[in-house]
């Protein structure tokens, strides 16, 4: 690897910025895109972002190789990577359709040992991936893993083992084999470097002596998000000696306390001036959540997606929190609930609507549009909605977004497929309408319910800032994709499950699929011909298809199309086949 | 000005080399047209340390994949593609771009589950994560729930504080009275017969293999969706996922899974 391209840069011309001073100013731009703009403009600041460049952000894992990223940013010390496409949440994507981080992790090990920091995303990693990492990088210090599987807690021991410098450990919904809790043990007696430390996605017990001596040695710890399995007295412990925290998640929350114990679990809650993020609180009773209130007065995130609280509940606990920007609850709370959030929380910008049960048809308590109105009514900054619910109506869509037009992020799912607007019986067309109409500012939008064309026609023609758009169920012919592909200009992501989308939807996003990160295409009418057609005029494209077992030789059951600088990857499974004119 | 980035764009019109012999030692690779498309099924390459000579040969083989892009395939009214970006910019879940450390935004759950029977794959989009944590614990809030309406005053170690107890009860027809088993002790199912052999009393040389009706007595298990099953039908593992009781039933009056 070449490591001294200043060398061939002619020196000496006195209109030009010195290099290192160019570097000092570009060391001050930190969002990704600043820094894409920085290197586009002439070769010398190409050059200087290059060798300043400390954090990149790979949105693809297979966009781009691991050797050309260590070739063009040599002093790397952050490093965010996704991998599987996002349906893979949903078991769409199969096991070993690949993401393994370790290819990664060879190459950095060799070109940039100094890597610090690794934050992962739906990609496969190892207990024997993990252990290179604690071994090879002696200044690492980060660590998250979101949505990814491979590992058992065996590979976060080795982590704990031999990172010397650790600050971050964040686990996050992972498919993790979950052995033991011994892993948190594996911290020497005299490390304290901690700051971050989320384990509430696993399930066996720690040790609770280990855990309150870790967080009592580390006096900066500032996150600490527990799991269920800690109880009240371990946590009431642990908040005594941390009252710095500013991000909790508490453990389990249905302990039967006597009323000395709940009192001195709120005056714990008490010392916590600086907590902002809340969340856990598994099994929470009213009585216990109670307990909580002192430390809600400066809370900007409360994320109660894990206990089914009731509508009276959440109406007592909302008003201590006077400050809340973001609140995910269960559909538990009911409408009732909902208007609680209307009247208490006019600072709230987002909010996030979980279903308690989501294959119960006959549940009864869950949220309806009135819901979603409601918080609209008193939450004129919302931009941000993901909302299950069983039914819902255009008029209510409608008078949302009248109510809050600045939705950047609106998620809607109506969890029966293809089911109309209930009052009037009509496609929910109007009401996505109504949405990209309306908030100008639109990202991101999922859509659900019956939709016709119409609903696309309406998308390509005026959400001209969408990034993301999410597709199940809905359509009527090929013309609908072809909207979307044609007017949508800033698609980044576009997936469709279950769509009459045919080869000439496909095709149509010809000119588009270049500036787009991927397309996924499930169980619509795309064949493997209109897959071999589009890879053959796009070369800079990588086009997947992943066949089901016994479907038609010339279906394609599941479609990927990204685009890459790295060609075809090779380490693709039998299941899925890679199309590529190269 | 012209830059050469190294990374995608052609560099110039290099009609000539429009082919490109692409693979590593693995696969069997031609050297291909634009105009033909070749279905690749890659077979996965050995994942070993030994990437460093494959690197060179892949690096030396994507810079004529880069070299030899051709322009002239595309359609005329393509606008200049944008550079390809390696930082894609904001994260689509992660609002807070200026955030230094460019946290992935936590929990983008919206979807995703597995099938649990219930009609369509992967619906409603629910992370099948979030759906799997709830089910584990929903069995183990069971199996407290028993403990409790069993009358024993269970003490922190049988109610599962400890590292790994799994108590769940066991029913022996003939014997009025049930007991309590420690699963996690357990890594078979020969051995937690042993165990309930000497609990219930039963001779040890009873020739029970507690399947192929042999012996006397077979043992069966209720899973997580309260059917009672023959223990010997399925592995420890899953067993150990799904099991919330256990009953000797005598074979003379069990009919499998009744």
């Amino acid at each position: 690897m070449d490591l001294t391209p200043k060398q061939s840069i002619p020196a000496a011309e006195s209109t030009r910025f010195p290099d290192e001073v160019l570097e000092r100013v570009l060391t001050l731009l930190k969002s990704p895109k600043d820094r894409n703009a920085v290197s586009l403009v002439c070769k010398d600041w190409y050059t200087a972002d290059s060798w300043s460049r400390r954090h990149v952000f790979i949105g693809n894992c297979y966009s781009v190789s691991p050797e050309i990223v260590a070739r063009r940013f040599p002093r790397i010390r952050s490093v965010t990577l996704k991998g599987k496409p996002r349906f893979s949440d949903f078991n769409l994507v199969p096991d070993n359709w690949g993401a393994d981080v370790q290819s990664w992790l060879l190459v950095f090990a060799s070109g940039s040992p100094f890597l610090e920091e690794l934050r992962l995303k739906r990609m496969r990693v190892t207990d024997e991936s993990l252990e290179f990492l604690a071994l090879n990088f002696p200044n690492f210090r980060a660590l998250s893993l979101l949505s990814c599987d491979g590992f058992s807690t065996s590979g976060l021991a080795t982590v704990a083992t031999h990172c010397k410098n650790l600050i971050e450990l964040d686990i996050q919904e992972n498919g993790i084999e979950d052995l033991s809790g011994e892993w948190l043990s594996c911290f020497p007696d005299n490390f304290s470097t901690l700051e971050v430390l989320n384990f509430s996605n696993l399930i066996t017990d720690v040790n609770p002596g280990v855990l309150e001596r870790l967080v009592s040695r580390c006096r900066s710890l500032k996150v600490l998000k527990l799991n269920r399995s800690s109880s009240l007295d371990c946590l009431h412990r642990l908040l005594t000696s941390a009252p710095q925290l500013t991000e909790l998640g508490a453990g389990s929350f249905s302990q039967e306390l006597t009323p000395q114990q709940h009192a001195e679990l709120k005056h714990a809650f008490g010392f916590c001036k600086n907590l902002t993020v809340l969340s856990g609180f598994w099994d929470a009773t009213a009585l216990n959540l109670s307990a909580v209130y002192p430390a809600c007065s400066g809370l900007s995130f409360l994320n109660l997606s894990y206990t089914a609280l009731q509508s009276q509940e959440l109406a007592s606990l909302l008003p201590h929190c006077p400050c809340l920007r973001r609140l995910w609850v269960l559909d538990s709370v009911g409408d009732r609930g909902l208007e609680a959030v209307g009247a208490n929380c006019p600072s709230l910008e987002e909010i996030r609507v979980f279903p308690t049960d989501p294959f119960d048809e006959d549940m009864l308590h869950t949220v309806t549009e009135s819901g979603i109105v409601a918080v609209s009514q008193g939450c004129p900054k919302l931009h941000y909605i993901l909302y299950f619910c069983r039914q819902m109506t255009n008029a209510a869509v409608a008078t949302v977004v009248r109510n809050c037009p600045d939705f950047t992020h609106f998620r809607l799912c109506i969890m029966n497929p293809g089911q109309p607007d209930h009052t009037t019986n009509q496609p929910m067309d109007e009401a996505f309408g109504a949405v990209v109409k309306t908030c100008k500012k639109l990202k991101r939008l999922s859509i659900s319910g019956l939709l016709t064309d119409l609903t696309f026609k309406y998308i390509g023609e005026y959400a001209k800032n969408l990034e993301a758009l999410s597709v199940a169920f809905a359509g009527s012919s090929d013309l609908g994709m072809q909207y979307v592909m044609e007017g949508c200009s800033k698609l980044k992501k576009l997936e469709i499950r279950d769509c009459p989308f045919g080869n000439a939807a496909l095709l149509s996003g010809l000119e588009r699929y270049e500036s787009m990160r991927s397309l996924w295409m499930s169980a619509c009418n795309v064949t493997v011909d209109g897959c071999k057609a589009l890879a053959r005029q796009m070369p800079r494209l990588n086009v997947e298809v992943m066949k089901e077992e016994g479907s038609d030789d010339c279906k394609a059951d599941k479609v990927y199309v990204y685009r890459t600088v790295a060609g075809p990857r090779r380490d693709a499974p039998p299941s899925v086949l890679t199309f590529s004119s190269l | 000005m012209e830059l050469q980035l190294g990374l995608a764009l052609p560099t110039s019109n290099n009609k000539s080399n429009n082919r490109l012999n692409f693979g590593n030692d693995n696969n069997d690779v031609g050297s291909y047209t634009n105009d033909e498309v070749i279905v690749q099924s890659w077979l996965p390459v050995a994942n070993n340390g030994g990437g460093t000579e494959c690197s060179a040969v892949n690096s030396r083989k994507r810079r004529r994949f880069i070299e030899s892009f051709e322009d002239d395939h595309i359609p005329i009214n393509l606008k200049t593609l944008p550079l390809l970006q390696l930082a894609g910019g904001s994260d689509d879940n992660d609002d807070n771009c200026s955030v230094v450390l460019n946290k992935i935004e936590t929990e983008d759950e919206e979807e995703g589950d597995d099938n649990d029977g219930e009609g369509i794959v992967g619906w409603p989009p629910i992370s099948f994560r979030r759906k799997k944590k709830k089910k584990m614990w929903n069995h183990r809030d069971q199996l407290m729930m028993m403990m409790i309406v069993d009358g024993s005053s269970p003490s922190s170690e049988e109610c599962g504080e400890g590292p790994t107890s799994m108590y769940v009860k066991v029913t022996m027809d003939g014997i009025g009275i049930g007991r309590k088993v420690d699963l996690a002790v357990h890594d078979s199912f020969p051995s937690l017969r042993r165990q309930l052999f000497a609990m219930f009393g039963l001779p040890e040389e009873n020739p029970w293999d507690g399947g192929a009706g042999a012996g006397e007595y077979q043992l069966t298990y209720q899973d997580s969706e309260g059917d009672w099953l023959l223990a010997d039908d399925i592995s420890w593992r899953s067993f150990m996922g799904s099991v919330q009781r256990l009953r000797l039933m005598r074979s003379s009056s069990s009919s499998g899974s009744s």
